[in-house]
């Protein structure tokens, strides 16, 4: 990068362990898209190659289960991380949930919503978003949601003798369908809204490591969450927050498993495209 | 419930007998018999007065004593008038019936089933034998039938005489309206077995609510509507002779259909047994269709009616194909196998997929009953035949369109030379189209990513489409997209995206419509960009920019070289680099292709007329694969280029405000640049835009 000089010294946005469970959930999230689909589309040719790639439908089948696990893994191990973040920094949930770091969706961001949706048409000036936008909020959430329905319904599937001694056999044929499409649904917004979101938004083509990194140079901490910026001046805790920028070695490493992860989730978002409108069943 | 009733009555009878036992009664009967009970008693009239006691008192009257019938009688010698016996003094009910029944009008008397009064026997007892004794053709036949050996083997289910016709007191003729056997009513009776489902479950007969069905059938509602003569269920199945279908007698037997239903269809079951299926129906091929293997069995719809087996939407798939696509009679019978996919493939097959009621079918170019090999000089495709078989639609399809199979795939299978060269071409050249532009792309765009050239950074711009070119692009933006997603859901009508666009097909088909208008939209955009050129001397130069020279090649060359990183020169190109030249040829090409073949389509009487079938065929063909080599080179290189090439991204404006970002062209064009600079038409923003080179407030930490 010849014209834009890396800053030595970056603005830490995400901790070590957030940058391994992302890593290990983009691992595991494309592990289960690909498994998963080579069954829903399985009568469409590329289903047939993905599915010899793996093995077979049942060595795919192993996959998923196990990239199943991962991704449970990821999600309480977060969970344990959110309570660790509560004991350490915040005296009550009240104030982590309602604290200005908290992940949950407030009156600002319905504010910031609509300021941004004007700013899309010409209305209004971009607004000062904070530590998290709403649509990075809704990301976030998405994810509970979707351990939640996919997680639970993959579970009934794992285990349907277990499971059927609670419920009605007929309930397996609806989690298929649940876990099936909702699946779809996933997958369809990980590989175009949240990658729209994060790697083709103008400034940020063609592709954020933010998140691998942890690291974001502060012209665009400043830029793109000015709020957030703002704060950190005003308390005079900015500088407790820089740290030294990966060397290059790193980063194009990083770079290229991002690629590669970004290449298999636009692949993945055009084979269903295909599956959908010249083969669907 | 008369049955019921009068064994109410018998019960009462006897009830009444018993606690009279060893009355007085009986005495006086005793005087009776003394000399009544002698045989060969007569009356002056030499009628017999005797009775055997034996037998009356064994009949059902054997529990009534003689003055309960011979009231007037009291004493001896007898008075000089007696009174008749009536029945209907006692079976008021069945006597008042009995006079109107059919067997009333013809002077059947109660004696006549019944027997002598004094020895009369119960009902049971008499069917069928006593109907037998004057429907002597019909009790044949009834044993002989399924019904009447069920009842010979004690089924309980089995119908006797009364179980169809009924109440035996009231019985009518069949031509009686009101007659259980009536045509209109034999459904009801029909179904009074074969609508139970325990009925049809205990008996395992395999014919679910045929009854049900026929109602709905044209037959059914014909008969219903009032049309006596329509067909009902004994027209089909015989009446007392009903056999099941597998033994040969039956009328419903798959060799016995066709003289069954030509009964009534008399011409059509002539013209079947000349035809090509009802030649090999009567060398007893054991595949050949009869009429219900078209037709469906007891619901018979109408050829118009919408779910007919033979109607315009569903004759080909589901009627003919289900012989003529089935891989074990291809082989049996040696078969052309590709009938069925080629005519799906075809523009007859595809709109009659997509719901189209007024394409061919089948049947419009084969005909219906009378089915002949093409070889038969009686076939309607038949050589001969064609130009007025096809003519019938097409006006004046001359003798030209016979040269050339007719049935040809233009996808795969065989085909005329031209079409499977016209093929070959394709499926080269689209593979490696698009393979060298997904590649080119691919490369390029990572040797920039890597590179990170500079994008936007001063935000000046220059002007790249005037007005007038915008116009013609706005044309082919609007126009494109529609052609594509129009001409698209015709090759592919079952998928869901295209079946919107297919929803008129029955009655208005607005898709055709929309395409036709789109592509006169897209031909007109074209004509005024050529237009525009002509008159626009300054513009003009446009062209000029746009020839292609031997420095694009070499430039392209060299821009894969330098992506990949082989030499450190870097390319620099004109006003217009390779890739927009290429563009923007392949473009005019692509509209010559498919205005030319389009119209082949589109006025495809002309076509028919004047060209043998394989002009048709190829110009099908080439229509189709040159629409999927522009879908895609729109998609993959065009798009590239002014969306997704990360120096124009997140998009090249020129087509909106006719102004292009001039920032990447200082590196790859900067002679063309600098000319647009002397002559004052490089636009600098007068502010910076929003977000992209937004300075932030001054902080100290900046310099961190």
């Amino acid at each position: 990068m010849p014209d834009r000089e890396v800053a030595p010294r970056q603005f830490v946005r995400f901790t070590r362990l957030q940058r391994i469970l992302h890593i290990c959930m983009i691992v595991s999230f494309i592990s289960l898209a690909l498994t998963g689909l080579t069954l829903k589309f399985s009568y469409t040719k590329w289903a047939a190659v993905l599915s010899h790639l793996f093995g077979g439908f049942e060595s795919a089948g192993y996959i998923h289960r196990s990239a199943a696990v991962v991704m449970f893994g990821v999600f309480f191990t977060h969970l344990v991380d959110l309570y660790k973040l509560k004991r350490r920094e915040h005296t009550s949930w009240r104030s982590l949930v309602l604290g200005p770091g908290s992940m949950v969706p407030n009156r600002r961001d319905l504010t910031e919503l609509i300021g941004t949706l004007k700013w899309f048409v010409g209305l209004g000036p971009r607004p000062a978003y904070g530590r998290w936008t709403y649509w990075e909020k809704f990301d976030y959430f998405a994810v509970f949601w979707g351990i939640a329905i996919i997680g639970s319904t993959g579970l009934t599937l794992w285990f349907p003798v277990f499971f059927t001694r609670f419920i009605p056999g007929s309930f397996l044929n609806v989690a298929t369908i649940i876990h099936s499409d909702e699946a779809l649904l996933a997958t369809g917004f990980i590989f175009t809204v949240h990658f729209f979101n994060t790697h083709l938004r103008p400034e940020k083509f063609p592709m954020d490591i933010t998140v691998f990194t942890g690291r974001m140079p502060l012209e665009e901490l400043k830029r793109d969450k000015p709020r957030e910026y703002e704060a950190l001046v005003a308390s005079g805790k900015l500088e407790e927050q820089m740290e030294e920028a990966y060397p290059p070695i790193v980063t194009r490493t990083i770079r290229a498993f991002a690629w590669v992860a970004l290449a298999l989730g636009f692949s993945i978002v055009l084979w269903i495209i295909y599956a959908m409108l010249f083969a669907y069943r | 419930m008369l049955a019921t009733q009068s064994a109410f009555v018998y019960l009462a009878l006897a009830l009444a007998s018993t606690l009279a036992s060893a009355s007085p009664a009986e005495k006086k009967d005793d005087a009776c018999l003394a000399c009544h009970g002698q045989p060969g008693l007569a009356s002056a009239s030499g009628k017999s007065i005797s009775l055997d006691p034996a037998k009356h008192s064994a009949s059902v009257h054997g529990i009534l004593g003689c003055s309960e019938c011979h009231a007037t009688i009291k004493d001896f010698p007898h008075p000089n008038k007696i009174t008749k016996v009536e029945c209907s003094t006692c079976h008021a009910d069945e006597a008042s019936h009995a006079p109107a029944s059919i067997h009333g009008a013809v002077d059947v008397t109660c004696q006549s089933c019944h027997g002598n009064a004094h020895e009369v026997s119960a009902a049971a007892q008499l069917v069928p034998a006593k109907c037998a004794q004057c429907h002597a053709d019909e009790a044949k036949d009834l044993r002989q039938s399924i019904h009447g050996q069920a009842a010979a083997a004690g089924d309980p289910d089995a119908p006797t005489c009364l179980s169809c016709h009924g109440d035996v007191h009231q019985i009518q003729t069949s031509s009686d309206a009101t007659s259980r056997v009536a045509r209109k009513n034999l459904p009801d009776t029909c179904a009074s077995c074969h609508s139970n489902q325990q009925f049809l479950a205990r008996h395992k007969i395999p014919f679910a609510h045929p009854v049900e069905l026929y109602r709905q059938s044209v037959h059914g509602r014909a008969q219903a509507n009032g049309d006596g003569g329509a067909a009902s269920c004994s027209d089909c199945h015989g009446s007392h002779g009903i056999l099941p279908s597998q033994d040969a007698r039956s009328k419903v037997n798959h060799w016995n259909i066709p003289a069954t239903c030509g009964q009534c269809h008399k011409e059509i079951s002539q013209t079947y047994l000349e035809s090509v299926h009802g030649q090999a129906m009567k060398a007893r091929v054991s595949a050949a269709p009869v009429c219900s293997d078209c037709h469906g069995e007891h619901l018979i719809l109408g050829p118009k009616e919408q779910g007919s087996l033979v109607s315009a939407s569903r004759v080909s798939v589901t009627t003919c194909g289900r012989c003529h696509s089935d891989e074990r009679l291809e082989l049996r019978y040696n078969l052309p196998a590709d009938r069925l996919p080629s005519y799906a493939d075809s523009y007859h097959g595809l709109a009659a997929r997509g719901g189209s009621q007024s394409v061919a079918n089948c049947a419009s170019c084969h005909g219906v009953h009378n089915i002949f090999p093409s070889a038969d000089p009686r076939s309607t495709v038949n050589a001969a035949n064609l130009p007025k078989t096809c003519g019938n639609c097409h006006a004046g399809a001359g003798g030209h369109f016979v040269i050339g199979p007719v049935h040809v795939r233009t996808t795969t299978g065989p085909a005329h030379p031209v079409v499977k060269w016209i093929r070959w071409t394709y499926l080269t050249l689209i593979p490696m189209t698009l393979g060298f532009m997904i590649l080119h792309n691919l490369i390029d765009f990572f040797s920039k990513v890597i590179r990170r050239q500079p994008r936007h950074e001063t935000g000046a711009r220059v002007s790249r489409m005037n007005r007038n070119f915008r116009i013609a692009h706005w044309g082919v933006v609007l126009s494109f997209p529609t052609l594509v997603i129009t001409g698209f859901a015709l090759k592919f009508p079952e998928e869901w995206w295209a079946r919107p666009l297919l929803l008129g097909e029955g009655h208005f088909a607005f898709r055709g419509l929309i395409h036709r208008s789109a592509a006169v939209v897209l031909v007109a955009s074209t004509i005024y960009h050529v237009v525009h050129l002509t008159l626009a001397r300054r513009d003009r130069l446009f062209l000029k920019a746009m020839l292609p020279v031997v420095k694009d090649a070499t430039d392209l060359v060299q821009v894969i070289t330098y992506n990949l990183g082989l030499t450190k020169i870097e390319p620099r190109f004109g006003k217009f680099n390779y890739a927009e030249k290429m563009e923007y040829w392949a473009f005019l090409w692509g509209t010559v292709v498919m205005t030319v073949t389009g119209c082949l389509l589109w006025f495809n009487n002309f076509t028919l007329r004047h060209f043998p079938k394989w002009i048709s065929d190829a110009a099908t063909a080439v229509h189709y694969y040159e629409a999927l080599l522009a879908t895609f080179s729109i998609l993959i290189w065009h798009f590239y280029m002014v969306i997704f090439d990360p120096l124009v991204y997140p998009m090249d404006t020129a087509w909106l405000n006719g102004k292009a970002s001039a920032d990447h062209y200082r590196h790859s064009r900067p002679e063309y640049l600098r000319a647009l600079e002397r002559a004052h038409l490089v636009e600098l923003p007068k502010e910076p835009s929003d977000y992209d080179d937004e300075p932030g407030s001054p902080d100290p930490h900046t310099k961190v």
